[in-house]
């Protein structure tokens, strides 16, 4: 599917004179995927890429709302909680699942803070079954009062799994709690537990479903072998006539500038937790105008992969920590880079934060070198094309980078600027993102003895 | 040449002619298995030692994967930070995981670079140094790694749940072994554990993508310096759990409940029951699918948890799918069923996974979700290897089960199953009657009570129950698990894997 080093433009017309296209192919110089963008007359966008090498065919319904859309205060989760219920079947298929397992698909759903996707990958040749039961589902999901509060047990069962019994969610958490006051990353993508118990209403998931579950803010990826020109067919005759939807009336607050350095301590409820702490730094969003993002992200391996700076200062040379390692995700909206650190039984915070703070302070005396920044990098060029090794996986990677950034070819892009970024991109990005008064640290502590 | 060299199309003459117990891995030392696939320049190397943690000294728990682990620090010329910085910039990754049964090393190159990646990778299997100074690091790595097994409700569950059943017997310690055991380990066990089991008569070599012609031959004969003797097989039975058995472990202040049921089911893949109770395992609850019978009733129908499963053998979740990962053979193997609802609704979770556990052994079978789960097992078999490195592996496991057909036949073997072959499965392998429940509770001992006395609360989720489920709802709370205070046991999370 990748490697090809094909590099052509060519458009498939699903239904040439009725569709409005922005029919744009693309293909990088190292990423052979052939990627086709297609916009219906009601805003749908639909984007394919054929691999007739593949045995599958991945199918992937993409709601461009997240958590990030919950703006109403006590319906924080309801992105999430409406992701289970369009499993809750329509009149056409009672049961999804009994409508999908006879295809041996692989079907699940995903929310995160920006978007929402379903999935369903099967054998190829399964592609029109899909086609009629998710443009069924997406559009005529059975939605009755009763599935949607019997529906909340297994999203407070998700939740206590997730946060409430688990230290490393809890403190995720409460990190980005702390470090966002205006903006709807403040909230945790499955909800607070106060809004799940108590607040969320049935009227929550139907305006959310009325606004985001509509054209305009859908996107449909078919990745794996299919037949582009069948595929655009039944996609008219199944979302042609969908009617959009207005926009919703509240909007996502910006979060104002960081001005000060926060924290937090707090405690676990149990003795079996050791010592844990985050340090979120405010961070840029996906954008590839600026190389910042990826510059960050060499960075995380620079700083926390095996042969990295401050892996090896806390962990091999000074022994502070059992575990330590960077994320840093594109999002929407400037977000976090955050250091996730787990301390040696009786190491104290301060001592960590120290090294950290010491460590990156360095990095502007004493540059990144050459094969520090080949070290990062190339690793992150074979993580990447695997990450395209199957139809899902590249569908996953081009409605991330179509609703996250606004462009699927960013994919491409960000594979490619892997090979440009420079030592002076990362010095520019340690000096403009990682300073103390950018940060909010959290950290966790076992529950005390007395 | 020691070597059996296999590609993907001459491996099947070559079963072909061999009749079924006479196979190459019997005949001759070291087996190679090639699945060539050009145009993709990316290339995987999986190495299988067939040992594992069963073969852990007594004493010396967690040595099989101490040693792996030691062996990717220091390995030819090279030391553990150079092996690091030279995959870094290679971008080469080499990882290695350990099971009771066995040890998988799996290396991923990209072609341009799969000969240094390779140096790298022979090294560390054929001139491992076993550094002193990477001892203690590692040691304090490996208790770590028990510690995380407390600390996670779920894997705390599991590895209790196994732990007992397998009680006196060798695949009873996780695989990090134990704490005391694991602050003991030196140098010279590694060495000695390596030279006994890094054998050419215990590994199976496995490459995969656009490697160049002649690479075969070249591992062929890297390989051949390894020793050819014969390594002791150590199939060890044990008894299954007779009445019912209840283990709590006790950890402050859970929110919710992770339990397992279930017991020793002894057989193998080569078993006339294994594909019926692998359809009547994914019908009761294939892992993280709405249509098997627990996920109905636990979760869609009264929605008392996240996720209900049954596992009719051994299974450990591949990255964040939906499927288990492969190589990861136990012998015997063991059936468990798991769920985790809300604290205050654990014993009526429990009732009802028996119950419908049950119902199966009961022979009442619903043809047409039987059709089904068919249907889905066979058509979801592409994904099973749909990755490179996934296909590697099920080439590698045909030859360790001896079963050269199964990516041909699988389809068959699972269409060709029929409710009462199920039935006649279940029966001789299943037993209600005789099972370990191991749960994670906020308090033992008022849990215990709980489970003795007459009484079954449930808390819907929805406030009430659906009047459909209403008489079924009192079948489970009815429902006797037959428990006496002999039954009990309660242990502290924090005095376990000591």
């Amino acid at each position: 599917m990748f490697l090809r080093r094909t590099f052509f433009v060519t458009q498939c017309l699903f239904l040439m004179g009725v569709l409005l296209l922005s029919g744009v192919s693309h293909a990088s110089m190292d990423i052979g995927l052939d990627v086709e963008r297609t916009v219906l007359p009601n805003g749908l966008t639909v984007l394919t890429c054929v691999d007739t090498t593949a045995s599958t065919v991945s199918y992937q319904t993409f709601i461009n709302a997240g958590s990030r859309d919950e703006t109403r205060a006590g319906a924080t989760g309801i992105a999430h909680v409406f992701e289970h219920m369009m499993f809750r079947g329509t009149e056409k298929y009672p049961s999804f699942s009994d409508a999908v397992a006879p295809m041996g698909a692989q079907t699940n759903a995903y929310t995160s803070e920006d978007y929402t996707c379903y999935y369903v990958n099967a054998k190829a040749g399964f592609l029109e079954r899909i086609i009629q039961i998710e443009s069924d589902r997406v559009r005529n999901l059975r939605f009755t009062r009763d599935a949607f509060r019997r529906e909340l047990g297994p999203v407070r069962e998700e939740r206590r799994r997730g946060v409430d019994d688990d230290p490393g969610g809890y403190l995720h958490q409460e990190l980005y709690r702390l470090a966002f006051r205006k903006h709807t990353y403040h909230h945790p993508v499955i909800g607070w537990e106060r809004d799940l118990e108590k607040t969320l209403r049935y009227e929550d998931a139907y305006d959310f479903k009325r606004i985001f579950y509509a054209p305009n803010y859908c996107m449909i990826v078919i990745c794996g072998n299919f037949d582009p020109d069948k595929a655009g067919e039944l996609i008219l005759e199944h979302y042609g006539d969908w009617k959009q939807s207005l926009p919703p009336t509240s909007r996502v607050r910006n979060e104002p500038v960081q001005k000060k350095p926060r924290r937090r301590d707090l405690e676990f409820k149990d003795t079996h937790t050791p010592n844990k702490m985050l340090i979120g730094y405010k961070a840029p969003d996906l954008n590839l105008d600026s190389p910042d993002l990826v510059a960050l992200q060499a960075l995380d391996n620079i700083l926390f992969s095996r042969t990295g700076r401050l892996y090896r200062k806390l962990k091999l040379e000074l022994d502070l920590v059992q575990s330590v390692r960077g994320e840093i995700d594109g999002r929407k909206d400037p977000c976090l880079f955050v250091i996730d650190a787990t301390l040696k039984s009786d190491i104290a915070f301060d001592s960590v934060v120290a090294v950290v703070r010491g460590e990156i302070a360095t990095l502007a005396n004493q540059p990144v070198s050459e094969a520090e920044l080949t070290r990062a990098v190339n690793p992150m060029k074979s993580r990447f094309l695997r990450r395209l090794s199957t139809p899902f996986r590249v569908g996953g990677m081009l409605g991330y980078y179509h609703l996250v950034g606004g462009d699927y070819r960013m994919l491409f892009q960000h594979y490619d600027m892997l090979g440009t970024i420079s030592t002076d991109d990362i010095r520019n990005a340690v000096e403009t993102y990682l300073t103390p008064s950018n940060s909010t640290i959290v950290t966790l502590s076992p529950l005390s003895e007395n | 040449m020691l070597f059996v060299r296999i590609s993907t199309a001459a491996m099947i003459l070559l079963f072909l002619a061999c009749s079924p117990g006479d196979t190459p891995k019997d005949q001759q030392p070291g087996t190679l298995v090639e699945f060539k696939k050009p145009g993709i320049p990316l290339i995987d190397i999986q190495v299988l030692v067939k040992s594992g943690s069963v073969d852990d000294p007594v004493g010396k728990e967690g040595l099989a994967r101490f040693t792996a682990n030691l062996m990717m620090r220091g390995a030819g010329d090279r030391t553990r930070e150079e092996i690091d910085i030279e995959l870094q910039e290679l971008g080469s990754e080499i990882s290695v995981r350990v099971d009771r049964e066995t040890i998988l090393f799996s290396c991923q190159s990209l072609k341009e670079n799969i000969a240094r990646t390779y140096e790298i990778l022979s090294d560390i299997l054929l001139r491992p140094t076993f550094p002193e100074q990477e001892i203690a690091l590692l040691v304090s790595e490996q208790v770590d790694d028990i510690d995380e097994i407390v600390r996670d409700d779920a894997e705390l569950a599991l590895a209790v749940f196994q732990q007992t059943l397998y009680s006196g017997h060798r695949y009873a310690h996780p695989t990090a072994g134990l704490r005391s055991s694991v602050e003991s380990f030196t140098s010279e066990d590694c060495d000695s554990f390596y030279q006994t089991h890094f054998d050419l008569n215990n590994i199976i070599i496995g490459i995969a993508g656009d490697y160049p012609d002649g690479f075969a031959d070249s591992i062929s004969s890297d390989f051949g310096i390894l020793s050819a003797v014969s390594v002791e097989e150590t199939h060890q039975p044990v008894a299954p759990v007779k009445g019912r058995k209840v283990v709590l472990v006790e950890k402050e202040n859970r929110a919710q409940t992770h339990f397992r049921i279930g017991n020793i089911v002894e057989y193998d893949r080569n078993s006339s029951d294994y594909y019926p109770l692998l359809v009547a395992g994914a019908y009761l609850g294939q892992h993280r699918q709405a249509f098997g019978r627990l996920y109905r009733t636990i979760r869609s129908e009264r929605g008392l948890a996240y996720g209900a499963y049954a596992y009719h053998e051994h299974f450990d979740q591949y990255n964040w799918s939906k499927m288990s990962e492969l190589l990861i053979p136990w012998n015997p193997t063991y059936f468990s069923i798991w769920t985790y609802p809300k604290a205050v609704n654990a014993e009526f979770a429990m009732k009802l996974a028996v119950l419908e556990w049950s119902k199966i052994i009961d022979g009442s079978i619903i043809e047409s979700d039987l059709e089904k789960t068919k249907q889905f097992l066979v058509n979801h078999f592409p994904f099973i290897h749909e990755m490179p490195e996934r296909r590697l592996s099920i080439e590698i496991e045909q030859i360790y089960f001896d079963d050269p057909q199964f990516l041909f036949d699988y389809g068959n073997r699972i269409s060709g199953v029929i409710s009462d072959d199920i039935r006649s499965a279940v029966s001789r392998r299943w037993s209600a009657d005789n099972f370990l429940l191991v749960a994670v509770v906020s308090d033992g001992e008022k849990f215990k009570s709980e489970l003795l006395d007459d009484t079954t609360f449930i808390e819907y989720p929805s406030g009430t129950t659906s009047d459909n489920l209403e008489t079924a709802d009192a079948e489970v709370r009815a429902y006797d698990l037959k428990l006496t205070a002999d039954d009990i046991t309660i242990l502290k999370a924090s005095d376990l894997f000591e």
